[in-house]
């Protein structure tokens, strides 16, 4: 487009936003050009009221003038309306094709603008902080096992004092602690911050003031725990609370809209904090590590970093600089901690969303595959009609329609089907997004911004303008194939389509089930990943289970003597209950090489010094009962022989499964003697591999020793196997908790289930959308492919009833009606596999012990497809043989 | 037959180029150009506010005229319209098309 022209179009813009204003002048002027002909009139010596009447007459059509002029901006302004009036009423003539067509792209958009909805939320809505674009996350990072490390305390120090692309940077740790206030105890998830912290992140108190950088006994309470835990009462401004016995003072309520989910080195899923205390401050030497002291306060050695640059400051700037410092601690301070690290830094929020940021991008790209297929449908529905319309077009052009005049016509009968199947769809986006935020609250962080914003908005009509000009051009492309004057000629309404239009809609279909095809084998991988995840030995019942946190806290726990008198008690008050059919605890678990008799190292999955890594896992050994994992060699050791006495004299370990395989790789394991660097034993039992935690993560080779070994007991996972439904156990469990110690903290209670639901609910959130997406395009796709068959058919029902007044057999009449048709829907299935078994890789990210190129899927899914299909093909033409002979050859 | 006093006997785009020609002197309302043609054509011209309207309209859109309110001679509010640059050069361009033609109409009707 010239400047010239664009000018010319912003002219006619202009005009239409104040076309009313414009008309009125445009009639003054013609007024006032008529009284400058009556004076002039008048002039020459005409009686004044002659004059008038004269130039009145002499004006002629001010109308005309006014028309005229208005075509002049708009073009014709009427044949717009002439076009609009005109589809409407084609649309009311055939209603059940324009439900088709708006239902359809009701769904195309509505999925669309829902899933752009998430994507803008998560990806793109910058962070509720100021200057937001301005933080960052500093890290270093080991591109070995590709993950981000904490950064010990000292060293931020160092960067903050060195650093001068940042313009501030603030540490911040993460723990749960038992939080005591007024006899009640409950577990917090408390997060501890360096100074500058609030104001990097601009919090306001709503409530009090917020704490100073060496205020090392004031706590700030989020609104929710404020409103939860004191019922939003201010009088406890300036009580005294305890969290994990160490007393601190209530000096601040954070403000209700602060709110702020701050990164895990792994990012993985963290509650929100609802609790704030300062850093401790620690006089340490770089490179130090304190360790946490037991029951006392926590005292973070380790902490996580974020930062906020300079104005101008680049990021890579960023980095350089602070790879120099750290590459300068490490030289100064030598330890392997810091071997080979390089450090990242990277915007806040793509650390804060970097682990749904692939499936979201999957998501996005497999509804845009939909509404492709979702086009390719609507186009067939409107070629279709079109086709039985040529000799009403026909007749139209032979009465002087242009060309571009129909087709402009046809073009706006699409549009006027656009705007209703857009707005449709933005009402089912707007329903969409609420079940979503509602249905998977935590599936993905930042999700509760999901709403039809302006963006969202705008996407959803450029959505729609692109698919309306892609459908729309098909209806005048069958035209512009036709012939039309030998439509004029024929009788009969329908008309049959040239090759040409056929190939058209022909391929028409092989697109859609290309793309159905890659969205059935994606949901079909991800569902089989899912399968696998969840998979559990037999006996393993987390429906069944209840599973709860219990801290030991305060003074009184601060030696091992009263600690094992607590958890035993618990155990044994937990066994009575009635319901309860067992009870185990883990005390957390370690990581450590070990040294096994005949072990090989290089086989197992980790390796230190030419030692296997494997976790050892303190339990009671109801644990194991509770969790109903089977023993798949060796014994049960007694009971007697893990109880409290018979713990010294007896060196009964547990391996699972896994350990069995990598560790010791086939040779027989019982018998043999295990030495970790703080437990040894011989090993009694091989037990089942199970997930207790995360279903995504592969089980690791694991040791179970008993809990009276462990190094530490302070945070102990309680598991309770029920008989009956484990939601009505749950408040007696934690009545006898309380009854025991009241002011000992006890988390949420939940199912094992639902722990481990929890634990991958992003992947059932990319799963549950993939699966509905794919069972749309098959939907759709099946429908476009019956519609071509059965339009077929009714072309060439003649044809047909010839064949069968001649004797044809109907499956012959059948077949011959299929044969051609099929193809178009062999080759999309064809092409569809070879396109997804290129591309399948992308896809990686949602994926569990699953190849992206799994031949069972791919198989599976062809299968599946190639039987739907030609099934839907044969209903389709299964008609043709229903065609009476003798109703045809009387039309002849 | 002569000059009918109705545009559409006009080439194409001609009435448009007289009223360019016509603002050339200095910006008009509508009645002084219809004036102005018909005086200078002596009395041949005779446009109608049906064609002059939508011509003006097609000028502005162009960009080749502006239009300002002003007040006419009768004292009343009248629209005046004024020559832009562009509008000069599209004066200029279709002067010597409009020539070139008459150059060859003439050549044929005078050809032997």
């Amino acid at each position: 487009m010239t400047a010239n022209s664009m000018y010319r179009w912003l002219r006619r813009a202009a005009y239409l936003l104040r076309q009313s204003r414009h008309e009125a002048e445009l009639q003054e002027e013609i007024e006032a050009h008529r009284s400058l002909r009556q004076a002039h009139l008048e002039r020459q010596g005409v009686a004044p009221s002659e004059a008038e009447e004269a130039s009145r007459r002499a004006i002629g059509h001010v109308l005309l003038a006014r028309e005229d002029s208005r075509e002049a901006w708009l073009g014709s302004s009427d044949t717009w309306l002439q076009d609009l009036r005109y589809s409407a009423r084609m649309i009311r003539r055939s209603p059940g094709t324009a439900a088709v067509v708006t239902l359809t792209m009701a769904i195309a958009i509505g999925m669309n603008a829902s899933i752009f909805g998430v994507f803008h939320a998560v990806l793109l809505r910058p962070l509720p902080l100021p200057d937001s674009e301005r933080l960052v996350w500093l890290s270093p990072h080991a591109p070995r096992f590709n993950i981000d490390t904490m950064v010990s305390r000292p060293d931020f120090l160092i960067w903050r004092e060195r650093a001068t692309s940042f313009e501030r940077m603030a540490a911040y740790g993460q723990v749960d602690v038992a939080f005591l206030a007024s006899g009640q105890a409950s577990e917090e998830h408390l997060t501890l911050v360096s100074e500058d912290f609030w104001v990097m992140t601009g919090a306001k108190p709503a409530l009090g003031r917020l704490f100073g950088p060496d205020e090392q006994n004031a706590v700030v309470l989020t609104h929710r725990l404020f409103e939860q835990q004191f019922n939003g009462d201010s009088e406890v401004l300036g009580t005294t609370v305890s969290l994990n016995g160490y007393p601190l003072t209530i000096v601040g309520v954070l403000a209700r809209d602060f709110r702020i989910a701050l990164p895990t080195v792994s990012s993985e899923y963290r509650p929100d904090s609802t609790a704030y205390i300062a850093l401790p401050n620690t006089p340490s030497q770089p490179g130090a590590a304190d360790r946490n002291i037991p029951g006392g306060r926590p005292v973070s050695v380790w902490v996580r970093v974020v930062g906020k640059l300079r104005p101008g400051a680049s990021i890579e700037r960023a980095r350089t600089e602070l790879q120099g410092i750290f590459d300068q601690i490490a030289h100064d301070f030598p330890t392997p901690l810091r071997e080979g690290r390089i450090l990242r830094v990277v915007p806040l929020l793509e650390k804060m969303v970097s682990p749904v940021e692939t499936p979201l991008k999957i998501l996005l790209g497999a509804v845009a595959l939909l509404l492709l297929i979702a086009t390719a449908n609507i186009a067939h529905v409107l070629l279709a009609r079109s086709l039985s319309r040529q000799s009403e077009i026909a007749v139209r052009v032979s009465l002087g329609a242009g060309r571009a005049r129909i087709v402009r016509q046809l073009l706006s009968e699409s549009l006027l089907l656009a705007v209703l199947g857009c707005g449709t769809g933005l009402v089912l986006a707007y329903w969409a997004l609420h079940a979503v935020v509602r249905l998977w609250p935590d599936a993905v962080p930042r999700l509760e911004g999901a709403v039809i914003n302006p963006q969202v908005l705008t996407f959803a009509v450029v959505v729609a303008v692109v698919s309306t000009v892609l459908f729309g051009m098909a209806p005048a492309i069958a035209l512009l194939k036709t012939d039309l004057t030998s439509a004029l000629k024929r009788e009969d309404k329908t008309t049959s389509a040239t090759p040409g239009v056929r190939r058209f809609r022909g391929s028409l279909v092989t697109l859609e089930l290309t793309f159905a095809t890659t969205l059935l084998i994606a949901a079909g991988l991800t569902f089989r990943s899912f399968w696998l995840m969840t998979a559990r030995p037999p006996g393993f019942e987390p429906e069944q289970t209840l599973v709860t946190r219990v801290s030991l806290s305060g003074p009184r726990y601060a030696s091992r003597i009263p600690q094992e008198q607590y958890v035993e008690e618990l155990l044994r008050s937990l066994q009575r209950l009635p319901g309860v059919s067992a009870v185990g605890i883990d005390a957390g678990s370690f990581n450590s090489p070990v040294k096994v008799d005949g072990g090989t190292s290089d086989a197992a999955e980790s390796v230190s010094d030419g030692q296997p890594i494997v976790t050892f896992k303190p339990v009671s050994l109801g644990f194991l009962r509770a969790m109903g994992v089977p023993v798949i060699r060796g014994r049960w050791p007694s009971d007697g022989a893990l109880s409290s006495d018979a713990i010294e004299s007896t060196d009964a370990l547990l391996v699972n499964q896994r350990f069995a395989d990598t560790v010791l790789r086939g040779q027989e394991p019982i018998g043999r003697h295990v030495a970790g660097p703080y437990v040894s034993g011989t090993i009694a039992a091989v037990v089942a591999d199970f997930k207790d935690w995360q279903l995504d993560a592969d089980p690791l080779p694991q040791v179970y020793v008993p809990f009276k070994r462990s190094m530490v007991l302070r945070s102990v996972r309680l598991v309770v196997r029920t008989q009956g439904d484990p939601v009505t156990v749950a408040p007696s469990v934690r009545e006898v908790i309380a009854r025991i110690d009241p002011t000992q903290a006890v988390a949420e209670s939940a199912t094992l289930d639902e722990v481990l639901g929890a634990s991958i609910s992003n992947r059932r959130f990319s799963l549950s959308m993939l699966a509905l997406f794919a069972a749309v395009a098959l939907l759709l796709a099946l429908t476009g492919a019956y519609g071509v068959v059965a339009h077929s058919v009714g072309q060439r029902t003649r044809e047909i009833g010839i064949r069968i007044a001649l004797g044809a057999r109907p499956s012959e009449v059948v077949r011959l009606v299929v044969r051609r048709e099929i193809a178009f829907v062999a080759a999309g299935v064809a092409l569809g596999v070879v396109g997804t078994f290129a591309l399948a890789p992308l896809i990686n990210a949602l994926l569990y012990d699953v190849a992206p190129r799994d031949f069972a899927t791919f198989a599976a899914v062809t299968i599946a497809l190639a039987i739907a299909s030609t099934l839907t093909s044969w209903s389709a033409a299964a008609r043709a043989a229903n065609v009476d002979p003798m109703k045809v050859l009387r039309g002849l | 037959m002569g000059l009918a006093n109705t545009p559409s006997d006009l080439l194409p785009g001609t009435l448009e180029m007289l009223i360019l020609r016509t603002l050339e002197s200095g910006p008009k309302h509508g009645y002084a150009i219809v004036e102005h043609l018909r005086v200078t054509s002596q009395h041949a011209l005779e446009i109608g506010e049906s064609a002059l309207y939508p011509a003006l309209q097609r000028l502005l859109i162009n960009g080749w005229t502006k239009a300002a309110w002003g007040t006419s001679e009768n004292n009343r509010r009248a629209r005046y319209y004024t020559l832009t640059s562009a509008g000069r050069k599209q004066l200029a361009k279709e002067r010597a098309e409009f020539e070139r033609m008459v150059r060859a109409i003439h050549d044929v009707l005078e050809a032997r």
